[in-house]
């Protein structure tokens, strides 16, 4: 498992990650052992490798094209964790300003540099799986970039998979990024195309669960992406506390993504808590952290009001973490489908997975129980759809397209924002035909007429 | 003299009493007050203790005290002040009198053959009481055979006597009497078949006469049956248990001869000196009284013993001590004693060094001699339970049994030799003295004997089980069997699967286990955490099964963990069922892996086919095809992994906290195995369930088939088609299109789509045949009688996506039906 940091907003949940991966696995910031961890059942080998000198180092990859995020790591305690030789800085250091074509076209100039890290570090790993991707789909170097990295990886490891952790824009206030919706609309056509499996981040609904349910005021970049580096060590948790399942990516994901189109996830977790408010625990049983994830308010996907009542669960697998009686399980299955508390697809077999997982030893949490669900629901079209509607919104006016038409790709036509428009609004068809029995017959050629 | 008159007055009376009331009671209560009265008469004819005592009052009173508790002291005075103030004047004579009975009431007690009061009667010469029965110990056996053989030498001498004379003297009668008593013929009373005596036809005796010789003669019977019954059963040979009961009995018999024998020295007296009153049948009468007694229990003893031996010769003896009459309960208890003496010796052998020393395989517990190593513990020492004495209960036994298998295992399997043992083995020779055999058989539960067999086998087990755990890390290899074979460590059978794929996709035939078992070798060092034990890994190990045709490695691989030793003892006999139980994760196991394999196919081919629309709906249909395999797999082994494997090993894990012995650890670890075994389909009622699941997933294997092919037929297209693309691009630019070319890909254009057309076909019926399957293991599922098989039906169809398919599902789904399964499923809880 490689893991590429791009851009400013990847590479910030990127160390908040390995930060959080390190405290878990008992490495110290300078990638050593802690002597009270080498008793573990862990397998470390999946995030890290070990160098000559018994060194623990992350199969990471950080890329940006400007130095401020990763002069701040390197300037952290952390500095030393990473292999130096997988940082890779822009030489010109200028950022892609906020611009994806800019970005795009910069990676293609940078691949050779960029893939000849890759392939020593590909060739470096046993049994690569495959990648993982931090982005956001926001800016210039996360969006360009990452679309360009997404391709390149797709053509060159055809027979990796690419998971990423892309983070989507806060809609709820007004950003200073103007050309936000083109940068998104054309990353989410790489996401659709390029990658097998996109964790969505809405910083929507992050800022919402920090303000509301941590009630932090204003919520600062480091409390956020405290959360998603919950969400991503939590997702990765059989694979590195091996157990009965779900120990590679493919066994995680495949129960998860029935067609390969609809493959992006919505995560919630509970219970949630900041280090600052350690005095409100809650008794938790299996049964209460099921039923919290299925509540809309734990969801860190921000969705729009159920318009069409018929959104439905594709899947969802829950990976339940601390002292767990499986039995408790079963029974609160049973509850949850009494209830109907869950509405799920109705054109093939699909329930709440269970993945039981064990904890790291070595960070003590006050709850007994806690889970993190990954599911795959036709109400994320909505997100998508919220896309759409702001590209056409700038689109109509053909505002702020000077930037683009600088760049190589635009500079005969926007086709490519066109045909990025149409992959995205077919994504999100299939994702509301998801919702209908009659899904097993549904084609998306039919469906553009 | 007027005394003895007077005496024998009354105990004519009380003979006839005797024979008109039969009833025991009154007999020993009559018994009884008889001896007292021959003591009291005794001890006012002798002088002795007067002489002694003469001094006063006070100093006899101050004496008498001394003997008693504090309490009856108390008592004493009073009553003697009470006497004081009464009439009686001898008041000394009658302390004395009293003191004297005090003492000699104990020696009473335990006399049965009462001989010494005989002499008191019959003759006024007889010593005191007191010393009386000092005598009763010397070897009389001896002397009533002489006195036998010389009387009878004597009487021999004038045959003639006895049929010369009209009718035959009491004399004559008397003397063949004492001769019956030890089965010597007579001259008039002579032995019949059944060791009875006859009086000879010949002789005439008158009615009365007659009739008692014949009562008398019955003595002489029972001694025959006594006698003739040792006799059979002192073969050598008989175990020493029979041996000691045999020698026990004899001691009883030579009071007996004892008996016989005074009695004969009487007759013998009366007929020298001339005494007035010769011995008369009456006077014999009186004397076997308590003999007559005796005998008749010990020949009851020695018929209910004939032929048995050991532990159960014990227990038969046993059964007579439950009697109200103190004498027969004393007479048992001596012969208990001595028989239980060998038993107790073997039993503190074996508690204390697990030793049986049984040549004549008389203890309740025996040893299989040829039985070693695993099967030592379940095999090797049983419980014999026809020798488990009456006394001892089923439990004890047990645990007894266990004690000693303790140590045997401590030693044999797992060579512990720590000096522990010495120690024990001392705490055991401490005790010996302390306890006598009567606690053996006085089985009190809180009785010492039982505490120390109780502590003695509450320390061997422990030692057992804490050598186990600790020395033997019993835990280690429980981890590593649930890691490895119940493939807890999930990554490592993923890892081995893949490692194994080309190897195990050969025929059976072709497997060479050396080529596995170095493969098995490269996945456990790639996948452990370097401090997964050593131990552990190294006795993993392959196993191949003997290879039919058409079968492929994945038919006969199977996963073993080799065991030995102490550990062996627990999981050898479930070596076979922890292969099966491989067996049927692995297969699923394997399932998971192919449909991941076809998943991750179709997902990354989806990127490259994107150029070719025509084979999307395809490739969606393979795709849903796929991931309803794959719920259904993944919940299957949710279902095997974690609510059957983990909730088992969850009671196992608790149970195996509280196990006291290893035979609590074998039960918990088999009833692991059993619930492991039940809860994966394997036992004999899922076996047609199981059977149904392997049919669901055959079509899996279909389906790779044809995804495989249909890949390689769409790369091939693909490739074909850049190439056109390639050609037609150059050509239009050069002539324009050529026919040929384009008719060639038309032709294979076709091909192609018909081909299509096909596999679409293919895949439906397959989709078809799947979901029929499907559907029929739910409905077995679900009118399992077992709730929890029910429970998965329900979970394999969460979403009622099967139920709205088939109607039938319904009925064994409805509200009420499943709501009666949730009560059962939380009442377990």
């Amino acid at each position: 498992m490689i893991t590429l940091q791009l851009g400013q907003c990847g590479n910030q949940i990127g160390f908040e990650f390995w930060k959080r991966l390190c405290a878990e696995h008992g490495i110290n910031p300078e990638g050593i052992l802690e002597d009270y961890a080498t008793e573990g059942m862990d397998r470390k080998d999946v995030f890290f490798y070990q160098s000559d000198d018994e060194h623990y180092i992350p199969r990471a990859v950080l890329l940006d094209l400007e130095p401020r995020v990763i002069h701040t790591i390197m300037n952290s305690p952390y500095s030393k964790l990473y292999n130096p030789e997988n940082i890779y800085l822009s030489k010109h250091g200028g950022g892609a300003g906020n611009n994806w074509a800019s970005g795009y076209h910069q990676g293609e100039k940078l691949q050779e540099e960029i893939f000849d890290i890759l392939d020593r570090e590909a060739d470096g790993s046993d049994s690569l799986e495959g990648f993982v991707l931090c982005h956001s789909i926001a800016g210039g170097t996360g969006s360009g970039m990452g679309s360009f990295m997404l391709e390149s990886l797709a053509d060159r490891f055809p027979k990796k998979l690419i998971e990423t952790y892309s983070v989507f824009p806060n809609q709820d206030e007004i950003s200073d990024v103007v050309v936000q919706p083109y940068n998104s609309l054309l990353t989410l056509k790489r996401l659709t195309q390029c990658a097998d499996c996109v964790v969505v981040l809405d910083n929507t609904a992050l800022n919402r669960i920090a303000s509301d349910r941590l009630h932090i005021q204003n919520p600062s970049f480091t409390q956020i992406n405290k959360l998603v580096s919950t969400i991503m060590s939590v997702s990765t948790t059989t694979l590195r506390y091996p157990s009965y399942m779900n120990n590679d990516l493919v066994g995680l994901i495949a129960p998860l993504i029935p067609t390969p189109r609809l493959h992006f996830l919505m995560t919630g977790y509970t219970p949630l808590t900041t280090d600052q408010e350690g005095a409100s625990v809650r008794k938790t049983s299996v049964l209460d952290v099921m039923r919290r994830l299925l509540q809309p308010k734990n969801m860190m996907v921000s969705t729009a009001l159920d318009r069409n009542a018929s959104h439905c669960y594709i899947s969802i697998l829950n990976i339940i973490q601390g002292e767990v009686d499986p039995t408790q399980v079963h029974k609160s299955l049973q509850r949850i489908r009494e209830r109907k508390l869950a509405q799920f697809i109705p054109w093939g077999p699909a329930s709440i997975q269970v993945a039981l997982s064990r904890k790291s030893p070595y960070i003590q949490s006050t709850h007994r129980v806690s889970g993190l669900m990954l599911a795959n629901h036709t109400n994320i079209s909505s997100l998508f759809d919220r896309a759409l509607q702001q590209y056409d919104k700038l689109r109509k006016r053909e505002a702020f397209l000077e930037q683009f038409r600088k760049e190589k790709m635009f500079e005969e036509n926007l086709d490519e924002l066109d045909n990025s428009r149409e992959v995205v609004e077919y994504l999100v068809k299939e994702y509301q035909a998801a919702t209908r029995v009659d899904y097993l017959s549904w084609n998306p050629n039919k469906a553009d007429t | 003299m007027q005394y003895i008159c007077c005496k024998i007055k009354i105990c004519n009376v009380i003979y006839i009493y005797i024979h008109t009331h039969k009833l025991k009671h009154f007999l020993y209560l009559i018994e009884s007050i008889r001896r007292f009265m021959r003591f009291s008469l005794g001890l006012l004819s002798s002088t002795q203790g007067i002489e002694i005592l003469r001094e006063d009052e006070v100093t006899v009173a101050t004496y008498i005290k001394s003997k008693l508790s504090p309490r009856d002291a108390v008592q004493f005075d009073k009553l003697h002040n009470d006497l004081k103030d009464g009439p009686l004047k001898n008041r000394i004579s009658i302390l004395i009198f009293l003191l004297n009975m005090g003492q000699s009431v104990e020696q009473i007690k335990d006399r049965i053959f009462s001989f010494p009061d005989m002499k008191s009667e019959l003759s006024p010469i007889a010593s005191t009481s007191g010393q009386l029965s000092q005598t009763s110990y010397s070897p009389a056996q001896v002397i009533s055979l002489n006195t036998t053989e010389t009387s009878s030498k004597g009487l021999l001498i004038n045959p003639n006597k006895i049929f010369n004379e009209e009718s035959i003297s009491e004399d004559v009668l008397v003397q063949d009497l004492i001769y019956s008593f030890q089965s010597v013929e007579g001259k008039i009373l002579k032995l019949d078949s059944s060791y009875g005596f006859q009086i000879d036809p010949v002789a005439k005796i008158n009615r009365s006469q007659k009739q008692a010789v014949l009562r008398l003669s019955e003595l002489g019977y029972l001694h025959s049956v006594v006698r003739k019954g040792l006799e059979r059963m002192s073969v050598t040979g008989a175990g020493r248990v029979t041996d000691s009961f045999v020698a026990a009995l004899h001691k009883e018999l030579s009071e007996y001869y004892r008996f016989i024998a005074i009695m004969q020295e009487e007759v013998n007296r009366s007929q020298h000196q001339m005494v007035t009153y010769g011995v008369t049948l009456s006077h014999l009468h009186l004397w076997t009284c308590d003999p007559l007694e005796t005998l008749k229990w010990l020949a009851s003893i020695v018929r209910a013993c004939q032929g048995q031996k050991g532990g159960a010769l014990a227990s038969t003896v046993y059964e007579f001590s439950y009697h109200g009459d103190a004498i027969v309960k004393n007479l048992v208890k001596r012969v208990l004693e001595s028989v239980c003496n060998p038993l107790y010796n073997m039993l503190m052998r074996w508690i204390a060094d697990g030793e049986l020393d049984d040549p004549y395989k008389e203890f309740f517990i025996q040893a299989c001699n040829d039985v070693s190593g695993d099967r030592m513990w379940h095999e090797k020492y049983q419980v014999r339970n026809s020798m488990v004495p009456s006394f001892l209960s089923k439990a004890q036994a047990k645990k007894i049994l266990g004690t000693g298998k303790s140590i045997n295992f401590l030693r044999e399997v797992c060579k512990d030799f720590s000096p522990w043992q010495d120690r024990h083995a001392d705490m055991f020779r401490n005790t010996d003295e302390e306890y006598n055999v009567e606690v053996f058989f006085d089985m009190d539960p809180d009785g010492r004997l039982q505490t120390m067999m109780d502590a003695a086998y509450k320390e061997t087990s422990t030692r057992v089980v804490e050598i186990l755990t600790k020395q033997y890390h019993l835990m280690d290899h429980l981890q590593g069997i649930k890691g490895y074979l119940l493939l807890g460590q999930g990554h490592f059978i993923q890892h081995l699967m893949h490692l194994l794929e080309p190897e195990l996709a050969k025929p059976a035939s072709s497997l060479y286990p050396h080529n596995i078992s170095s493969i098995l070798e490269i996945a456990i060092r790639a996948t452990s955490t370097k401090l997964d034990d050593l131990d552990v890994q190294k006795r993993l190990d392959v196993r191949l099964l003997a290879p039919s045709e058409s079968e492929t490695g994945w038919d006969v691989f199977i996963l073993d963990y080799n065991v030995d030793g102490p550990i062996g003892t627990i999981l050898e006999p479930c070596r076979q069922t922890y292969q099966t139980v491989f067996f049927a994760l692995w297969k699923a196991k394997r399932m998971e892996s192919i449909l991941s394999a076809i998943w991750k196919q179709q997902t990354t081919s989806a990127k490259m086919f994107r150029k070719m629309p025509e084979v999307l709906p395809i490739q969606n249909h393979i795709h849903l095809i796929t991931s309803s395999m794959v719920h259904l797999v993944h919940q299957m082994q949710y279902y095997f992994l974690f609510e059957v494997i983990e909730c088992s090993w969850d009671t196992f894990a608790k149970q195996l906290l509280q196990a006291s012995s290893l035979d609590d650890i074998i039960a918990a670890h088999s009833h692991f195995v059993d619930s492991v075994r039940h809860g994966t389909l394997l036992d004999e009622k899922s076996q047609e369930l199981m059977d149904h699941l392997r049919s669901v997933y055959s079509p899996i294997l279909d389906l790779q088939n044809l995804e495989e092919t249909f890949l390689a037929r769409a790369t091939q297209e693909y490739e074909a088609r850049l190439n056109d693309d390639n050609f037609r691009s150059e050509q239009t630019k050069k002539w324009g299109r050529t026919n040929k070319k384009d008719q060639e890909i038309e032709g294979r254009d076709k091909a192609f789509s018909k081909y299509l057309n096909t596999l679409s076909i293919q895949l439906r019926l397959l989709s078809r045949t799947y979901q029929d399957r499907v559907k029929k293991f739910l409905l077995m599922l679900a009118s399992a009688e077992d709730v929890s098989l029910q429970l998965l039906s329900v979970r394999l169809d969460f979403n009622e996506y099967y139920k709205s398919k088939d109607s039938r599902l319904v009925v064994p789904l409805t509200y009420q039906h499943r709501r009666q399964s949730d009560q059962t499923f939380f009442g377990c809880k």
